[in-house]
C-alpha cells in the first residue's frame, strides 16, 4: 500500500476511534450524559440549532445560532481589518526606521510572553462590555503578528539580490517598492495575515467566553451555566470546526505561497 | 567614539527609555483627564506596593497562581518532551499526528475550558490541567522538528567511532536540539502562563486571573493595574532568561 | 598483508515498494590498500562512490562479497577504520580541541592523555591558534581540517576520504590537497580517498581505480607513476598529462551513457 495513503487512512483512523471512544463513553453512561455528550448527539445538536434557527427562549437573549455566530464573525472581520490596516504600515515604518525597530524590539518580541487577556479589566473599564470591547481585544492580540510579520516580510526581500536587480533597472523607488519588494514579501506578509487573523478568532471568542456578553464563545459559557450541556458542546465543536478550517485553508495558501518562491 | 558606537548606545538608551516614556504619558494622560478616567500613576504604585509588602492582598492570590502554573508547566514539559521526542523520531507517528497537533493551536482553547471544569472541578486542579493543555503544544512541536533536523551526518560521524546508543543520545543528540528545546520550552512557559490566568479569568476562587475579574470598591483600576504589572514583569523575566540562554546557545554554534 | 581488501562487493538497493525496481549499486569491486599508500577512487557523479565509502566504513551493509582489514573480515564500523565525510561534520557546540577529542574521550582515554595527543594533530593540520574556538567562527576549510585531526587522533589503520574537499572552492581545494600530501607523508597514514576531480586523484595518489556508473564497477587501475614529493608544479609534468588523460578517457565513455534517473537518485544517499 502506498506510504501516503497508508497515512491519510490512519489519520482518519485516529480521528474516528477517538470519536468513537466518546461515544461509546458518554453512551454506556460511563461519564454521566450531563458532561459529556455523544458525538453523534453534538452533531444532531447542532444541526437542530441551525435549522430550526433557535434555541428554547428562555436561555437566550438572542435565540439563535445564526445570530451569535454574525455576531463573533463581525467581531472578528472588524478586529482583523483594522489589525491588518492599522499594523500593515507600522511594520513597513519599522522597517524603513530600522533604529527604531531595533529600540522596540524587545518589546514586540515579548509581547505574545505576556498575557494579553490580563488587559481585560481595564479594557471593560474604559469601554464599558460590549462589542467594542471584545473588538478591541481581538485587535491587540493580533496586531503585533501583523507588526512584526510585515516588518520581517521587507527585510527578507533586502537580504536578497532583487533589489539592487531594480536599481540597476534604473527603476523609481516607488516602482522597486511596487513590483519587488510587495511581491517579494508577499509569503511573510501572508503569514502575518494568517496569524493576524487566527488571533483574531481566538482573542475575540475567548473575550466573548470571559465576557459573556453576546457570540459563539458566549454561547458556550451561557449554556455552560444553565446546565444545558448538549449545546454547549454543539457550540464548543462549532467552534472547532472553524477554527480547523479556517487554519487549515490559510496553511494551504501559505503553503503554496512559500512554495511558488521555493522556499 | 565611533558613528557606529553612538548608534549602539542610543539605541540601547531608547530601549530602557520606553517604558519610562510609558509612564510619562500616563502621567500626562491622567493630568489632563482626571481621575474617572486614567487613574494616578503614584497612586497605583503605592497600591501594587501595598499589595505586594505592606499588606499582602496580592500575595495569596500570587501565590496560588505561581503554584498552578509551576505543575501545570512541568507536566507539559515532562510529557511535551517525551511526545515530541517519539514524533521526532518516528516519522509515521510524526506525519499521522503533526497536523492534529498544529491545528490546536487556531483554536480558541479557553472554550474548551468547562471540559476541564468537569474534569477536575472549580479548584486549582482544574487550572493545572488547562496550563499544561496550553503548555504542552509548543513543547512537542519544537522538540520533534529539533529531532528532526539533526544533521544527519552527526549521526553517521557517531556511528562511525562505534557509540553505543545512550552516547548518542548524550553527545550528539541532546546538544544538537537544545537550542530549539530551550525556544519550545519557553513558548511552552508563556502558553502555560496564558492558560494559567484564562482559566482564572474565567472561573475560579483565587488567583491572579480571578483577582482580575473580581476587584472592585476603592482603588479599582490602580489594583488591576498592579495585577498586570506583576503579570508582566514575571513573564518578561523568565522569557529574559530564556532568550539569554538561547543567545548563548547560538552564539555559540555560530548561528 | 594489505590493510584493507575488498572481494566481489556487491550492493543492491532493494525497493520495498511494488512499482519500483530494486537497483545495483555496485558490483564486483575488488581493491587492495597496502600500508603507508594513497589511493584514489574516482568517478562520475551519482556512480555509487559515497555508497562505497559508506558500505566499507561499516554504515551500510553490503549485499555480498568481503572486507578485509589486516585480514580479518569487518562487518560494520571497526576501529581501524577512520571516516572523513564530505558535508561538514564538525560538531558546532564543541571547540575544535573539544572536537578532535572526541573520539578518544568516548573510547574512555583519560583527559591528560587525549589533551595532549589532541594538540598534537591540531598542530599538525596548522590549527592551533583556533583550539578554542568554536567551528561557527571558522571557514569551510578549516572544519575539514578540524574533521581530519579528529580522524587521524584515533591512528586508524586506514583512513577513508569521501570528497572532503568536495564542498569547498577551487582554491582551498588545491591548499587542503597540499595541506594533506604534507600531513600524509610525515605520518605516512593509509589513506583510501574518493573524489570526482582528476587533477585531485592523480596529484595526491599512488594507484587510481577508475569507478563506471550503474552498477558501479571498477574499469581501471592506473599507476600514477609520480615520483614524491610532489608539488604544485608536478602538474605541467607530462606523466600527469598522460595520466589524466587516460583517466579522462574512461570517465568520458561513462558520461556520455544514457542516464537512468532512478539508480543515481538512490546512490546520492
Amino acid at each position: 500500500m502506498k506510504r501516503t495513503s497508508k497515512i491519510k487512512i490512519t489519520k482518519w483512523s485516529v480521528l474516528v476511534g477517538a470519536a468513537g471512544c466518546l461515544e461509546v463513553i458518554s453512551r454506556t453512561g460511563m461519564i454521566k450524559r450531563s458532561t459529556l455528550t455523544p458525538v453523534s448527539d453534538m452533531f444532531i445538536t447542532l444541526w437542530k440549532l441551525f435549522i430550526t434557527g433557535g434555541i428554547p427562549v428562555r436561555f437566550l437573549k438572542d435565540s439563535s445560532i445564526a445570530g451569535n455566530f454574525f455576531i463573533t464573525f463581525s467581531e472578528i472581520s472588524l478586529s482583523f481589518f483594522f489589525a491588518v490596516l492599522i499594523g500593515l504600515p507600522i511594520g513597513i515604518l519599522l522597517w524603513k526606521f530600522k533604529t527604531l525597530a531595533r529600540i522596540l524590539n524587545p518589546y514586540l518580541v515579548s509581547y505574545y510572553a505576556i498575557p494579553v487577556f490580563a488587559l481585560y479589566p481595564l479594557i471593560v473599564g474604559f469601554f464599558g462590555i460590549g462589542i467594542l470591547s471584545i473588538t478591541l481585544m481581538g485587535w491587540l492580540f493580533a496586531i503585533v503578528a501583523v507588526i512584526i510579520n510585515t516588518a520581517t516580510g521587507f527585510e527578507e526581500v533586502d537580504k536578497r539580490i532583487y533589489p539592487k536587480v531594480g536599481r540597476s533597472l534604473r527603476l523609481s523607488r516607488s516602482k522597486i517598492f511596487l513590483w519587488i519588494y510587495f511581491p517579494g514579501a508577499t509569503p511573510h506578509l501572508f503569514t502575518g495575515l494568517k496569524l493576524g487573523f487566527i488571533y483574531s478568532i481566538i482573542g475575540v471568542i475567548a473575550s466573548e467566553f470571559i465576557l459573556s456578553t453576546k457570540g459563539l464563545g458566549y454561547l458556550v459559557r451561557f449554556s455552560y451555566s444553565a446546565f444545558e450541556t448538549e449545546i454547549m458542546y454543539a457550540s464548543m465543536l462549532l467552534i472547532v470546526i472553524i477554527a480547523v478550517l479556517i487554519n487549515g485553508a490559510l496553511m494551504r495558501v501559505e503553503a503554496w505561497l512559500y512554495g511558488r518562491q521555493g522556499r | 567614539m565611533t558613528l557606529k558606537r553612538r548608534r549602539e548606545i542610543l539605541i540601547k538608551l531608547g530601549m530602557a527609555a520606553m517604558p519610562a516614556l510609558v509612564i510619562l504619558l500616563w502621567q500626562i494622560g491622567f493630568v489632563l483627564f482626571g481621575e474617572l478616567i486614567l487613574p494616578s500613576p503614584l497612586k497605583t504604585f503605592s497600591v501594587l506596593k501595598a499589595g505586594l509588602i505592606e499588606r499582602g492582598w496580592l500575595l495569596s492570590d500570587l501565590k496560588d497562581t505561581m503554584i498552578e502554573l509551576l505543575f501545570g508547566y512541568l507536566f507539559a514539559v515532562i510529557l511535551g518532551l517525551l511526545v515530541g521526542f517519539v514524533l521526532g523520531m518516528n516519522r509515521f507517528l510524526r506525519e499521522v499526528l503533526e497536523p492534529f497537533v498544529l491545528n490546536v493551536y487556531a483554536i480558541p482553547k479557553v472554550t474548551l475550558f468547562p471540559i476541564f471544569l468537569f474534569a477536575f472541578g472549580l479548584g486549582m486542579d482544574s487550572k493545572v490541567a488547562f496550563g499544561f493543555f496550553h503548555g504542552i503544544f509548543p513543547i512537542i512541536i519544537l522538540t520533534m522538528g529539533a529531532i528532526k533536523d539533526i544533521k544527519g551526518v552527526y549521526i553517521k560521524v557517531g556511528r562511525s567511532f562505534r557509540l553505543n546508543p545512550f552516547q548518542v543520545y548524550k553527545e550528539i543528540v541532546f546538544p544538537s536540539i537544545l537550542p530549539s528545546l530551550m525556544t519550545g520550552l519557553r513558548l511552552g512557559f508563556n502558553l502555560s502562563f496564558i492558560g494559567v490566568i484564562l482559566g482564572e479569568m474565567a472561573a475560579s476562587k483565587s488567583g491572579l486571573g480571578y483577582a482580575l475579574m473580581r476587584s472592585e470598591g476603592a482603588f479599582y483600576m490602580e489594583k488591576i493595574i498592579s495585577i498586570v504589572v506583576v503579570l508582566a514583569v514575571i513573564a518578561l523575566a523568565v522569557n529574559s532568561f530564556c532568550y539569554a540562554i538561547e543567545g548563548r546557545l547560538m552564539r555559540v554554534r555560530g548561528t | 598483508m594489505a590493510v584493507l581488501e575488498v572481494r566481489s562487493l556487491r550492493k543492491i538497493y532493494v525497493s520495498q515498494e511494488a512499482n519500483v525496481p530494486s537497483v545495483e549499486a555496485l558490483k564486483n569491486i575488488n581493491l587492495t590498500v597496502n600500508k603507508g599508500e594513497f589511493i584514489s577512487i574516482i568517478g562520475p557523479s551519482g556512480c555509487g562512490k559515497s555508497t562505497l565509502f559508506g558500505v566499507i566504513g561499516g554504515l551500510n551493509e553490503s549485499t555480498s562479497g568481503e572486507i578485509l582489514i589486516k585480514g580479518e573480515k569487518v562487518r560494520g564500523p571497526h576501529p581501524s577504520i577512520g571516516m572523513v565525510f564530505q558535508e561538514e561534520s564538525v560538531f558546532p557546540w564543541l571547540t575544535c580541541l573539544e572536537n578532535v577529542e572526541f573520539g578518544l574521550k568516548m573510547i574512555g582515554v583519560n583527559k591528560k592523555e587525549r589533551r595532549t595527543k589532541s594538540r598534537e594533530m591540531i598542530e599538525l593540520v596548522d590549527l592551533s591558534e583556533f583550539e578554542n574556538h568554536y567551528p561557527g567562527e571558522l571557514s569551510g576549510g578549516m572544519k575539514q581540517r578540524v574533521a581530519i585531526a579528529r580522524t587521524l587522533v584515533m591512528d586508524p589503520e586506514i583512513i577513508l576520504m569521501d570528497e572532503p574537499f568536495g564542498a569547498l572552492d577551487e582554491q582551498t581545494r588545491v591548499i587542503l590537497g597540499e595541506e594533506l600530501l604534507r600531513i600524509w607523508e610525515k605520518i605516512r597514514a593509509t589513506i583510501l580517498f574518493i573524489t570526482h576531480s582528476i587533477s585531485e586523484s592523480v596529484m595526491l595518489s599512488d594507484r587510481i581505480y577508475v569507478m563506471s556508473c550503474r552498477p558501479g564497477t571498477f574499469k581501471r587501475t592506473i599507476d600514477v607513476g609520480i615520483p614524491r614529493p610532489r608539488s604544485s608544479s608536478t602538474i605541467s609534468t607530462e606523466r600527469f598529462c598522460e595520466v589524466t588523460d587516460q583517466i579522462w578517457k574512461e570517465l568520458k565513455e561513462e558520461t556520455s551513457k544514457p542516464m537512468k534517473i532512478t539508480s543515481c537518485e538512490i546512490e546520492k544517499n
